[in-house]
C-alpha cells in the first residue's frame, strides 16, 4: 500500500514515515504543506494519505482543507488526520458527503505504535478511526435527554463503536461476548431512535451525525 | 429596579418618559415614594443641622478674642460634622440604596488644638462641610418643591369640587386640566431631585481623592493591565516554544521506541523491560507536556476560542460535564484565557474534592460581560481560605477587574459564578 505522509514537522514526519514502514507501508512521498500534499497525490496517486490539520503558511487548518479538497476529488482515497487536538467542527466537516475511509486521531497516538497501525489499517481498508477524545467530546455537546437515558455499559459501548471498532473488538476491549454486544447496541439504538444497520460504518456515522445535528442548540 | 445613582435615576425618568403607561404607573412606583421620603427627610435634617451650623458658626467667628470660645466652638462643629455626615450617609443608603464608601479618618477625633487645627485643614472637613451647606438650601427647598408638586397638583384636580365657574381664577376643568399635568409630573420632579441630590452626596460624601491619588491609580491600572498582557503573551510564546521544539522530539523519540519495541528481534528479557520502559516513559513525558501544554494556553484556545476550548475541557473531565456557551463573538485573549484557566482549575477541584456526580458549564456574553457560571452537584463546603487554588483563582479574575463569587455551602451544591469586563 502506497502512503503520501503531510506533516510540516520534520522530526514527526520522518518518525511516521519510519512507523509506516515498520506496519507494511510503502512511503512514496513525504511532504510539509498542503499545497505539496496536493500535487503529489496528484502525480503519484497513493492508495493512503496522512495528513496534519496545521500546516504552513498560516499554521491554522491548511491539512484540513486540502483533505476536503481530496474527499471531492478522489472520493474513494482513504485519508488520515493528525491534529494537536479536537475540534468538533473539523469532524462533521470531514464526515460529510461520503464518508469512507477517514480517521482523526490526535497526534500523541502515534506513540502507541500498535493501536496507531491498527487504526491506520482501519481507515486505509474503508473504515473510521476516531479519537477517544473526539467521541467524548462529541458526547458532552450531546448530554441531557437521549444520552442520559443510556447505562454506563452503553455509554462504553457507543464510545468505542463511535471510534470504529467492530463488535468483536469491542466485545473484546470490554471482555463481553458478541451477544451481549449486540444486545446492548441494539437497545442502545432504539433508545436514540435510531433505525437498526449493520453496516460498521452507517452505524457510527448515523451516531456522529445524530451527536452532531442536535448537539447545536 | 434599585435605584443605586444619580445615573440610574436619569434612566429611570427616560423610561418614564417613554411610555403612556409608564408614565402612569411611576405615580405608585416604590422608588417614587422613595425619593419623596428621601427628600423630605432631606428637608428636615438639612435644615435643623444647617442652622445649628451656622449658629456654631457665628459663635465661633464673634467668640473670636475669648480663645476659650472659638476653640470649643471649631470642636462642636467638627463632632457634629463628623455626626451629620453619618446621618446623611444612612438616609442616602436607607432610601435610595445608596452606599456611600467611607474612609478611616486620618487622626481619631478628640478636644485637643492640635488635632481640630489639623482637622481643620483637611479638604475631606470642608467638601463635608459643604455639602451640610448645600442640603441647607437644597434640601429645604426640594422637600418644598417635591410636596408642592404633589399638593398642589391634587388640589387643582379637586378645583371642580370647591370652584364655581365664576370664579376670579379660571374654568374648575381647566385648572383641573392643569393639576392632573401636575400630578403626572410630579413623580419625574420627586426622582430627579433625589437624584440631583445622590450626585451631590456620591461627590462629597464618598471617598475623597486627590488629583495625585486619581493619576496614580490610572497609572496602576495601565501598568496592571500590561503586566497582566506581557504575562499571557509569554504563555503564549512558551506554549509555541514547546509545541515546536520538546513536544516534536519526544513524539519522535517515543515513535522510535515503540519501532525499536515492535521490530527488534531476540532482545534479552533485560533489554526488552528496558526498552518497554523507555517506551511507557517517553508516552508519559508527552502526556505530562501536553498536561502542560493545556494549563498554559492551548492551542485550541488560541485557535478556536473559548467554546471549542472549554469542550474539550469538559470532555477530559472524569466526571460528567454539561457545555452551554453562547458567545456570538471572540473576546480579548486575556479575558479568554481567564475564562478557560477558571474553567479548568474549577473542574480540577470539582473531580478532586466535590465528591460531585456532574456538574455544568454556563457561558454567556453580554456587551461589556462575559458571564462563566460553573456548578456541581457535590458536597460543598470548599472555602477560599484553606488551600491556594480558589484563592488563585479569585486572584487571576480580580486581575482583569472581574468579579469572582463562591458560594459553597456544607452540603453543597458549590457554585462559582465570574464577571469578565470585555469591551466590545
Amino acid at each position: 500500500m502506497r502512503v503520501v505522509i503531510a506533516e510540516d514537522s520534520v522530526l514527526l514526519r520522518e518518525g511516521l514515515a519510519r512507523l509506516m514502514e515498520v506496519g507494511g507501508f510503502a512511503v512514496i512521498d513525504t511532504v510539509g504543506d498542503a499545497e505539496q500534499l496536493l500535487r503529489s497525490v496528484e502525480r503519484d496517486c497513493p492508495d493512503l494519505v496522512v495528513a496534519d490539520v496545521r500546516m504552513p503558511p498560516d499554521q491554522s487548518d491548511e491539512g484540513l482543507r486540502a483533505a476536503l479538497v481530496l474527499r471531492r476529488t478522489h472520493p474513494d482515497l482513504p485519508i488520515l488526520m493528525l491534529s494537536q487536538y479536537v475540534e468538533e467542527r473539523y469532524v462533521t466537516e470531514l464526515l460529510t458527503g461520503r464518508p469512507r475511509g477517514i480517521g482523526y486521531l490526535l497526534k500523541d497516538r502515534v506513540a502507541d505504535v500498535r493501536e496507531f497501525l491498527d487504526a491506520v489499517e482501519r481507515v486505509a481498508g474503508g473504515g473510521t478511526a476516531l479519537d477517544p477524545e473526539v467521541v467524548s467530546q462529541l458526547l458532552v455537546r450531546r448530554q441531557g435527554d437521549e444520552l442520559d437515558r443510556l447505562t454506563p455499559r452503553e455509554r462504553e459501548v457507543l464510545a468505542l463503536m463511535a471510534e470504529g471498532h467492530s463488535n468483536s473488538a469491542i466485545g473484546a476491549t470490554l471482555f463481553l461476548s458478541d451477544g451481549s454486544i449486540s444486545k446492548h447496541i441494539n437497545s442502545m439504538f432504539t433508545k436514540l431512535g435510531l433505525p437498526r444497520r449493520d453496516i460498521h460504518n452507517r452505524r457510527v456515522l448515523a451516531i456522529l451525525k445524530y451527536l452532531r445535528a442536535s448537539g447545536e442548540d | 429596579m434599585r435605584p443605586d445613582t444619580g445615573r440610574n435615576y436619569s434612566s429611570h425618568m427616560d423610561s418614564v418618559s417613554g411610555a403612556p403607561s409608564a408614565l402612569v404607573k411611576a405615580l405608585w412606583a416604590p422608588a417614587t415614594w422613595r425619593a419623596l421620603a428621601h427628600l423630605v427627610s432631606g428637608g428636615i435634617i438639612g435644615f435643623a443641622s444647617g442652622l445649628t451650623l451656622l449658629l456654631l458658626l457665628i459663635l465661633t467667628l464673634f467668640g473670636a478674642p475669648t480663645v476659650i470660645l472659638p476653640l470649643v466652638g471649631c470642636a462642636l462643629i467638627l463632632k457634629l460634622g463628623g455626626a451629620l455626615t453619618a446621618l446623611q450617609r444612612s438616609r442616602h443608603r436607607a432610601f435610595l440604596s445608596l452606599d456611600l464608601p467611607t474612609e478611616p479618618s486620618s487622626v481619631p477625633f478628640t478636644v485637643n488644638p492640635q488635632v481640630l487645627v489639623r482637622r481643620l485643614g483637611e479638604r475631606r472637613t470642608w467638601v463635608r462641610f459643604g455639602y451640610h451647606v448645600f442640603a441647607v438650601f437644597f434640601g429645604y427647598g426640594a422637600a418644598w418643591l417635591a410636596v408642592a408638586a404633589w399638593a398642589f397638583g391634587l388640589a387643582l384636580i379637586a378645583a371642580p369640587l370647591y370652584l364655581g365657574e365664576g370664579n376670579e381664577f379660571a374654568h374648575p376643568y381647566v385648572l383641573c386640566g392643569f393639576g392632573i399635568a401636575l400630578v403626572l409630573a410630579a413623580p419625574w420632579t420627586t426622582r430627579g431631585l433625589a437624584a440631583l441630590d445622590a450626585l451631590a452626596a456620591s461627590r462629597m460624601l464618598g471617598v475623597l481623592r486627590s488629583e495625585e491619588q486619581e493619576r496614580r491609580i490610572t497609572d496602576l491600572t495601565a501598568s496592571r493591565s500590561a503586566t497582566v498582557d506581557a504575562a499571557d503573551a509569554e504563555r503564549r510564546r512558551i506554549e509555541r516554544d514547546l509545541h515546536d521544539g520538546a513536544q516534536q522530539r519526544i513524539t519522535a523519540l517515543a515513535v522510535d521506541l515503540g519501532i525499536a519495541r515492535a521490530t527488534i528481534p531476540d532482545l534479552s528479557e533485560d533489554a526488552d523491560r528496558a526498552l518497554a520502559r523507555a517506551h511507557e516513559e517517553s508516552k508519559q513525558v508527552l502526556a505530562e507536556l501536553r498536561d502542560l501544554v493545556r494549563g498554559l494556553h492551548p492551542a485550541i484556545l488560541e485557535d478556536r476560542g473559548l467554546d471549542a476550548a472549554l469542550s474539550a475541557v469538559a470532555a477530559r473531565s472524569p466526571i460528567p460535564v454539561r457545555v452551554k456557551v453562547v458567545m456570538d463573538r471572540r473576546v480579548p485573549r486575556d479575558i479568554e484565557a481567564v475564562a478557560y484557566f477558571v474553567a479548568c482549575e474549577s473542574l480540577t477541584n470539582v473531580a478532586k474534592h466535590a465528591e460531585a456526580t456532574r456538574a455544568a458549564i454556563e457561558v454567556s456574553l453580554e456587551p461589556a460581560l462575559l458571564r462563566l457560571h460553573i456548578v456541581d452537584n457535590g458536597s460543598g463546603g470548599a472555602d477560599p481560605d484553606r488551600g491556594t487554588g480558589l484563592r488563585g483563582l479569585a486572584d487571576r479574575v480580580r486581575s482583569v477587574d472581574g468579579n469572582f463569587r463562591l458560594t459553597s455551602p456544607v452540603g453543597g451544591p458549590t457554585s462559582i459564578e465570574v464577571e469578565l469586563p470585555c469591551a466590545s
